[in-house]
């Protein structure tokens, strides 16, 4: 097997804010193949976007990074703002959550497409209008040369989220960094999102980064998924390892929770207990300990360390494994 | 009324006084010795002494001053070289030229005003330019040459109206025929003034000042002194106040903490009394006026270009942009001014009818626009001393600024239509 297209190690994202340090994110390590998707789930709040926009060195000055992210042999981490901005968007490019208004509201959407197309690859302003026809087609968007014209509020969710994606496929990127690409979406136009990457990975070879809270979403197109708690990885295994067998309890809790066919009304989804702790303090026992129904006295005074418990599957956990009642 | 007659006459008396001390001195000044010049070519020197004796010219200089004020008080103003006496040769005249007087005038009066009327009336079509012609042809034309060929004409070639002469009015017709010509060559210089008074004062009716000036005119002069305080001070005011509000908006840190005090600073003073003491330091001309009134502008024009960069900083679009690569003079250019325009441009003409009437003030203190060259707030300023007597004075160049404004706010709100494409059908 090759080397990965990304790997990223060790990595630990700080904010210093008035009220102390907010750990963020701790020591995630993770790695991304050539044209896989990996899907990135976890609570609000639980770092996944921290840890995505660390990468690309996209958070406010607050935050401190340490550790390493290497895509194609360099250190994102340490590379100069101006090679930086090369990869922006370029080699990676990101998609964010709100479609709305990650559209700059003054200019058409050709121009804005046009914009990063002459940046980073120095088309003439012909030759990039021809390209952004091509784009916005391969994201489907019906009479595209019409839509060049447009402005942002002239068009759909779906299809700004469609147009932000044409964006970030402008420059051919290896990898695609999805933030919650559908959570601002209709449900129908979700699955038609969902449906046009599966489709660009396919046709493209871009591996995607997929930020989700959605564990359907993840079932749908991942290869591997990554779950966090707490700013810290607590599993990953392939997507039919990790959906067929999963091991930790808040993974478990979260496959509960996930409404399902044949789920009659008067059963109630589970919920997991309790909330999300501070993440000021680093932890002196497993994060998850307060919430969980297998927490003992090993848990509550020490911090479990990653450990492969079944083949390519990793699990957090002092007492990994057991059955959930779903599908 | 008494009062006034007496300053009046008193300060007559200062003149004559002092006007005839000129005379005096002037006289005496010119080379040359009078008793040679009326003793004749014999150098006689008893005939000189006798006449230097005569004309009291061997007295000291006071006392000749005071004898010819004495005698001339006495109506005795001596005589001309003919040993005709002048007060009586003055007196005889007299008549004749005011006669002389009336007539061109009624010649200037009959001709001028309607031709006048008829310019005005019928502008722009040939008549007025006909008239308007003849006008300038008539200001040009020398009296003396005009009269001498007058006499050419008709009294050498044609015998129709004497050359010379002069017949008392106990003979009216005679004494026409003698008066006609001169009447009408004296009179046509004035005609052609008084056409153009008149045909000016028919087009414009919003009269003169205490000069005589056209009010009219001197505000559509006066537009180019108030349009460049105007629009200038405030396009450089924008050209000095958004980049620093961007980047004191956009960096935030220890730059926005000076830019945001020292603006502070500059906001405790009133925008006039700013630029009132930049354009004394920088010397008084419109150009300066125009420089004071825009770095005066500056500060508030940083604190709305740095609120609205504050805010749109926020904004989605922004971290999109970053992360697809843009650098931060990028999005400052592509992505906040763009779409901060429509704030700018709604201060903008807000400032822009500011800086006019600042433009006055600074004028009012001689920091401005230099008389006689008019502006607006001159203009304003200037009728603010006759405001109850003419208060159209101060009422047109009021109106022209409020004209402006009002214009430069409509534009402002065409301009913000075209640019914003969320209000563009």
């Amino acid at each position: 097997m090759d080397a990965p297209l990304l790997e990223v190690t060790d990595l630990s994202v700080r904010f210093d804010t008035d009220d102390g340090t907010v750990h963020a994110v701790d020591r995630m390590s993770f790695s991304l193949g050539h044209g896989e998707v990996l899907g990135l789930v976890g609570e609000s709040g639980c770092g996944k976007s921290v840890t995505a926009m660390s990468m690309l060195r996209l958070l406010p000055e607050t935050a401190s990074i340490s550790g390493r992210a290497l895509f194609a042999g360099t250190d994102l981490l340490t590379l100069s703002q101006r090679r930086l901005r090369r990869v922006r968007g370029k080699e990676i490019a990101f998609v964010f959550q709100e479609p709305m208004t990650s559209l700059n509201p003054v200019f058409t959407v050709g121009r804005q497409i046009g914009e990063v197309l002459r940046k980073h690859l120095d088309l003439s302003r012909r030759a990039a209008q021809r390209r952004t026809v091509e784009l916005l087609e391969l994201v489907r968007i019906p009479a595209a040369a019409q839509r060049l014209n447009e402005y942002p509020h002239q068009l759909s969710g779906g299809m700004r989220q469609r147009v932000m994606i044409a964006m970030a496929l402008a420059c051919d990127p290896k990898i695609l960094i999805a933030d919650e690409p559908t959570t601002a979406l209709d449900v129908t136009i979700q699955a038609g999102i969902l449906d046009l990457m599966r489709d660009i990975r396919a046709r493209l070879g871009t591996a995607i980064v997929l930020i989700t809270h959605n564990l359907g979403v993840v079932a749908d197109i991942s290869d591997r998924v990554l779950v966090m708690y707490a700013g810290r990885k607590v599993e990953e295994a392939p997507v039919h390892e990790l959906f067929a067998y999963p091991q930790h309890p808040y993974t478990i809790g979260l496959l509960g929770a996930v409404p399902r066919p044949g789920l009659n009304g008067r059963e109630r989804l589970q919920e997991i207990p309790g909330r999300v702790p501070s993440l000021s303090e680093l932890p002196r026992s497993c994060a998850f300990a307060d919430r969980c129904p297998r927490a003992d006295e090993v848990t509550r005074s020490n911090v479990p360390e990653l450990r492969e418990v079944r083949p390519q599957h990793l699990v957090a956990c002092f007492h990994p494994g057991g059955e959930w009642n779903g599908g | 009324m008494s009062g006034f007659l007496l300053r009046k006459a008193g300060a007559a008396a200062v003149v004559l006084f002092l006007a005839s001390v000129l005379v005096f001195v002037g006289v005496r000044a010119i080379p040359g010795d009078p008793a040679i010049a009326l003793g004749g070519e014999s150098r006689d020197p008893t005939v000189l002494q006798a006449i230097r004796h005569k004309y009291l010219l061997d007295k000291p200089q006071p006392v000749q001053y005071a004898h010819w004020i004495w005698l001339a008080l006495h109506g005795d103003l001596g005589v001309d070289q003919r040993e005709l006496p002048i007060a009586h040769t003055i007196v005889t005249r007299i008549p004749l030229t005011l006669e002389l007087a009336v007539l061109s005038m009624l010649v200037a009066t009959l001709v001028g005003i309607p031709a006048g009327v008829i310019a005005a009336v019928r502008r722009g079509k040939p008549s007025d330019y006909a008239v308007t012609a003849g006008a300038l042809i008539g200001l040009s034309v020398p009296h003396f040459w005009l009269g001498l060929l007058f006499i050419i004409w008709f009294a050498v070639d044609l015998h129709w109206l004497p050359a010379s002469g002069y017949v008392t009015m106990h003979h009216p017709i005679e004494n026409l025929r003698h008066m006609v010509m001169p009447a009408i060559v004296l009179g046509t210089g004035f005609s052609a003034v008084l056409m153009r008074q008149m045909r000016s004062s028919m087009l414009t009716s919003l009269g003169t000042d205490e000069f005589g000036r056209d009010t009219f005119s001197r505000i559509v002069w006066g537009a180019r002194a108030s349009m460049q305080a105007g629009f200038f001070s405030t396009l450089l005011a924008l050209a000095i106040a958004v980049p620093i509000g961007m980047i004191a908006g956009y960096y935030r840190g220890a730059a926005d903490a000076v830019i945001a005090r020292l603006t502070d600073v500059l906001l405790a003073f009133p925008f006039l009394i700013l630029a009132v003491g930049l354009a004394a330091i920088l010397g008084p001309s419109l150009l300066n006026a125009t420089l004071a009134l825009g770095i005066g502008a500056v500060p508030g024009l940083v604190r709305i270009s740095r609120g609205e960069t504050l805010a749109l900083r926020e904004e989605d679009y922004v971290p999109a942009a970053v992360a697809n690569g843009a650098s931060d003079l990028g999005i400052l250019v592509r992505h906040i001014l763009p779409n901060m325009t429509n704030t700018l441009i709604v201060q903008a003409t807000v400032t822009i009818p500011t800086a006019i009437v600042g433009e006055a003030v600074l004028s009012f203190l001689g920091l401005g626009v230099q008389p006689p060259t008019p502006s607006w707030g001159t203009m304003l300023q200037d009728a603010q001393s006759y405001l109850t007597q003419a208060p159209r004075l101060a009422v047109f160049p009021g109106l022209a600024i409020v004209v402006a404004a009002l214009a430069f706010n409509v534009l402002g709100d065409g301009l913000r239509d075209i640019l914003d494409p969320r209000t563009r059908r």
